[in-house]
Formats: structure tokens, C-alpha cells, sequence
């Protein structure tokens, strides 16, 4: 049954995006930069899902150090693993758009730096996870790491504002910025699709992390013999 | 040679540069829809693959322990 | 260094008949144990700062120290020094617990782990501080930077910046002491970890050896204290954590 819902999930997620990839593709280029513009429609829906999945592993983290229950653990290594994915994939499309507006790759701004190290931060806290054999603790150290790390957001988002900086200023909740209407509904949709995608992938590794958990159990059992 | 003949070259040759900036423009939007896409295909195989191991080896855990299970119940019997 | 810890113990191991020391006399007996411990044999503190010159020699040849050019990135480069020659410190100050199980007895202690904690991160304050103020000069002459020309704004930018790495320093050691790949786990998480205030701390250090006050840059001066306060207090919060698990 929960499978089953999942799945549906999932593919409402996928139908989503079908749907709005080709409103995209009818919609015309935007004045200034051209079609390269219509890659903020993957862009800003992938800050999203990792925002919304880094936010989940804090609070799992915070969970788990408060009540000891594993599954709070297993929920923050899920979301970590979908924020890294989501981040990535946040990066590798900033960067495609940068190329043809800006004519380069990577700048070091302060919010592309900034994301950078995030980036780096939650790897680590995966290599740590790797490192540690004792489950328990395993789930504290990486609960205290995730913590630590999420005190870098607010840092990250802040500094923007500070440093002076040629990442353009966030379109959306802004008043320099302007978005007709029909683009927003499809950047609304496209974000849901995300947000609804993350939620799948963290769910789906949240069985997995537990069926991991059985299957060391298993094995302490089978060696007990 | 006339000057407005240099403009109308000029401004020829301005055209084509645009087209080709669009033509590049647009490349890079495919990229972008493809790597916004093989991100998530490649963390869905990761995810798939991570499955089987799991199922493969919970089971031939199982297995092995049902097995073990068997003989021990066998020589309590006996 | 490991019997010291066992030779400090009979003092605070006698409750009934002496009353408990204060919270700050509980760190200072700490702090002291380390700093005992280390001069002792003094090898994190003479590895780091023959590191520290090492880095500096090499850096020689990756920029010209004589170009004006240089002088921009100089600052940077002088906090690069001293986040790896720190962590060859920091690396130390739990690991040397590890031999006759005398992590096992400090937790064991009837003091609270945020005593553990401030007492430890201090010993390291003054330890990578040392080490920072043998290096400074010698960076001066090496790179012809005047570093001194605003001593005491120098001085208060690598007391906040050292704060920084010592006591994500200290909280990583405690976290990484036990488990496999210490030595390469202990950078990778600190350093990105380190990165805000590593940036304010460069930006300030050039400033100054470029001849300005840290006054025009004031807001890096906040985002370092700020991030000393922060994770200060995140710290002492969840180090109990860490070392009791």
C-alpha cells in the first residue's frame, strides 16, 4: 500500500514535469538573455528541493539526539542524500546557464561560494557516516555534524547581501525583480514537482535505511550463532 | 564603395552573429534540461541498485539463518 | 603524556574530604593538565610550527613575495598557514587521551563535558595562538608585509580568527578522536566548516597589512565574532553529546 502510494506519487511528480517542459518549450525567449533564461524553470525548483530536504535533516537530526529513535536518523541521512543530489543538480544548471550569459563556468560570488561549501559540508557528513561502524554512534556524531552545518544557511543566505556579488538577485519575494504571471504559475508547478520528488526519494531511501538496519541486525544474529 | 553598402554588410554580418548567439543560447538550454534530468535519473539508478543489494542480501541472510535454525532443530530432536 | 593525566588525578579523585573546585578552577585545572602534557614533549607545537614556516617557504614559490600584487593575497595566505598548522594541533588534543584510556577517565570525571570542552579548546587557544605569534614575524619578513603597522587591530583579528578554528577544532577532535581516517576526516570536516570565518579573517588580515584599520571593513569583524558566539555556544550545547554519545 505505502509502495503503491509512493509510486503514484512519483509519477504525479514525473506528469508534472512533462507538462510543464513542454509549456516551457512553447513559451517565448525572454528579452535579455534568450532561451538560456528558461533553465531558472530546473534552477530554482532544485534550491528548493534541497533547501526543503537540508531543513528535514536538521530537524530529524534534532529528533534523534531529543528521543534516540533510530528512524530520525535514518530520515536525516535520506534528506542529506536528496539535498546533495538536489544541490548538485542546483549547481550543474547554474552553471549551463552561466556559460552563455555570463561567458563562464563558475564565478566566486559569495552565494555560489557559499553553496560550494554547503555542498562540501554534507559530503563530509556522509564520508563521516562511512567511517563510523557503531550505529549509534554513528547517528549521534552525524546529528551533531548536520547541526553544526545547517548554522552555515542562514550565513550563506545573508552573505549576499553583504559581499558584493554578480549572481542576479533572487526574481521571486523581491521587488526589483519582475516575473509575468503565466511564467510563475509554471515555476510554481515546477517547484511542486520537485518538492514532491524530493519527498519520493526520501522516502523511498527511508525504507531502505531501515531495511539496512534489519539486514545488520541479521547479521549480528547470524554471527551470533 | 558606398557607405550605405557598408552598413547593409555590416548589419548583415550583425544578423548571422545573432542567430548564431541564439543557436548557442539555446544549446545551452538543452543542456541544462539534460543535466537537470541526469541528476535525478542517476540518484533514481543509485536508488534502484542500493534496493536490490538489499533485497538480495536480506534474503540470502534469511536463508542462511533459516538453514541454521533447521540443523539445530534437527540435533535438538535427535 | 598519557601517565599525567593519571598523576593529575589523585587531587580531584578525594571529594569527601575536600569541597569540589569552582566551574573556572575546574577549567583551569584542565587547561593546565594540557598545557603540561604538551610542553612536556612539546611535539604537536614544534611540528606545527616547523609545518607553518614549511607552508610558508613553499608559498615562496607559488607567488612572488616581492610583487606589489602579492601584498593583496598576503593576508590570505597567512590564515591558510595557520588553519593546517592548527589542525596538526588540534589533531593531538583528544588523540593524546587515547593511550591508558584517559579519555575514558576525564569523562568519567565529576566535572560536566562543557568544562572538558572549554578547558581543552583554551589549552588549544594558547598552544595555536603560540605557534600563530612565532609565524606572524616571520611571515612579516618572509613577505615584506608590515603586519605590525596596526598591532593591536592585528592582534584582536588573530585572537577572534584563532578562537574560530580552535573550537570547531576542539568539538571535531572530540567527535573524530575514535574513528577510522581521523587524521584525513578531522580537515575535511573543519575546514569547509571554517570557511565564513576564514574569509573574514583574510579579508581583515589584508586590510591591515595593506595599512587600513579593521574599521573599513567593520562588518567582517562582526561575521567573525559572530561566528565565534554561534558556535561557541553550539558547542558547549552539544558536547555532552560527543563525549558521552
Amino acid at each position: 500500500m505505502r509502495e503503491k502510494i509512493l509510486y503514484l506519487l512519483g509519477l504525479a511528480a514525473f506528469v508534472i514535469l512533462a507538462r510543464d517542459i513542454y509549456l516551457i518549450a512553447r513559451l517565448p525567449p525572454e528579452a535579455a538573455q534568450g532561451y538560456a533564461f528558461k533553465i531558472i524553470f530546473f534552477h530554482v525548483p532544485s534550491w528548493v528541493g534541497a533547501g526543503a530536504s537540508v531543513a528535514t535533516a536538521l530537524v530529524a537530526s534534532v529528533l534523534f539526539l531529543i528521543t534516540k529513535n533510530f528512524i530520525f536518523d535514518a530520515a536525516a541521512v535520506a534528506s542529506t542524500e536528496v539535498g546533495v543530489a538536489f544541490l548538485s543538480a542546483g549547481m550543474v544548471t547554474g552553471s549551463l546557464w552561466a556559460r552563455p550569459i555570463w561567458g563562464i563556468w563558475w564565478t566566486w560570488d559569495e552565494r555560489l561560494t557559499t553553496t560550494l561549501v554547503l555542498w562540501l559540508l554534507y559530503v563530509g557528513y556522509l564520508m563521516l557516516r562511512h567511517a563510523i561502524e557503531e550505529p549509534t554512534q554513528r547517528a549521534t556524531f552525524a546529528a551533531v555534524v548536520s547541526i553544526f552545518a545547517f548554522i552555515g544557511v542562514p550565513i550563506d543566505y545573508f552573505s549576499i547581501r553583504w559581499w558584493r556579488t554578480q549572481h542576479p538577485s533572487p526574481v521571486f519575494f523581491s521587488s526589483t525583480g519582475s516575473f509575468p504571471s503565466d511564467w510563475g504559475a509554471i515555476m510554481g508547478w515546477n517547484i511542486l514537482a520537485y518538492l514532491l520528488l524530493a519527498a519520493v526519494f526520501v522516502a523511498v531511501r527511508l525504507e531502505q535505511e531501515q531495511a539496512q538496519r534489519e539486514l545488520d541486525s541479521l547479521r549480528r544474529l547470524a554471527h551470533s550463532f | 564603395m558606398h557607405w550605405t553598402l557598408l552598413l547593409a554588410q555590416v548589419s548583415a554580418g550583425d544578423i548571422a552573429r545573432e542567430i548564431a548567439r541564439l543557436q548557442r543560447n539555446f544549446e545551452f538550454l538543452g543542456y541544462g534540461f539534460w543535466a537537470a534530468w541526469l541528476v535525478l535519473i542517476i540518484f533514481v539508478l543509485t536508488m534502484v541498485s542500493r534496493e536490490r543489494r538489499l533485497k538480495r542480501e536480506i534474503a540470502s541472510l534469511k536463508a542462511m539463518l533459516e538453514d541454521r535454525q533447521n540443523i539445530l532443530e534437527d540435533g535438538q530432536k535427535k | 603524556m598519557g601517565q599525567t593525566t593519571i598523576a593529575e588525578a589523585p587531587s580531584s579523585v578525594q571529594p569527601a574530604t575536600r569541597a569540589r573546585p569552582s566551574l573556572w578552577h575546574q577549567v583551569f585545572i584542565i587547561i593546565a593538565k594540557d598545557l603540561r602534557a604538551e610542553l612536556r614533549t612539546k611535539e604537536a607545537v614544534n611540528a606545527a610550527l616547523a609545518f607553518a614556516i614549511m607552508i610558508l617557504t613553499l608559498f615562496s614559490f607559488a607567488f612572488d613575495p616581492a610583487e606589489d600584487e602579492t601584498k593583496m593575497y598576503a593576508g590570505g595566505l597567512l590564515w591558510i598557514v595557520f588553519a593546517f598548522a592548527g589542525t596538526l594541533v588540534l589533531n593531538r588534543s583528544f588523540a593524546r587521551e587515547l593511550p591508558n584510556d584517559c579519555l575514558d577517565a576525564l569523562i568519567a570525571a565529576p566535572i560536566s563535558g562543557a568544562v572538558l570542552f572549554l578547558g581543552k579548546a583554551l589549552a588549544n587557544y594558547l598552544l595555536v595562538m603560540a605557534v600563530e605569534l612565532v609565524a606572524l614575524p616571520v611571515f612579516g619578513i618572509f613577505y615584506y608585509a608590515k603586519w605590525y603597522s596596526h598591532f593591536w587591530d592585528m592582534m584582536l583579528v588573530l585572537a577572534l580568527g584563532t578562537w574560530a578554528i580552535t573550537v570547531i577544532g576542539t568539538i571535531f577532535s572530540a567527535l573524530t578522536v575514535n574513528i577510522r581516517l581521523r587524521e584525513v576526516m578531522l580537515p575535511l570536516l573543519t575546514y569547509p566548516m571554517l570557511v565564513p570565518a576564514l574569509m573574514a579573517s583574510m579579508q581583515l588580515t589584508v586590510d591591515l597589512v595593506n595599512g587600513k584599520s579593521v574599521g573599513t571593513d567593520a562588518i567582517w569583524l562582526k561575521v567573525l565574532a559572530s561566528f565565534d558566539i554561534l558556535y561557541t555556544a553550539a558547542s558547549l550545547a552539544l558536547v555532552e553529546i560527543v563525549l558521552v554519545g
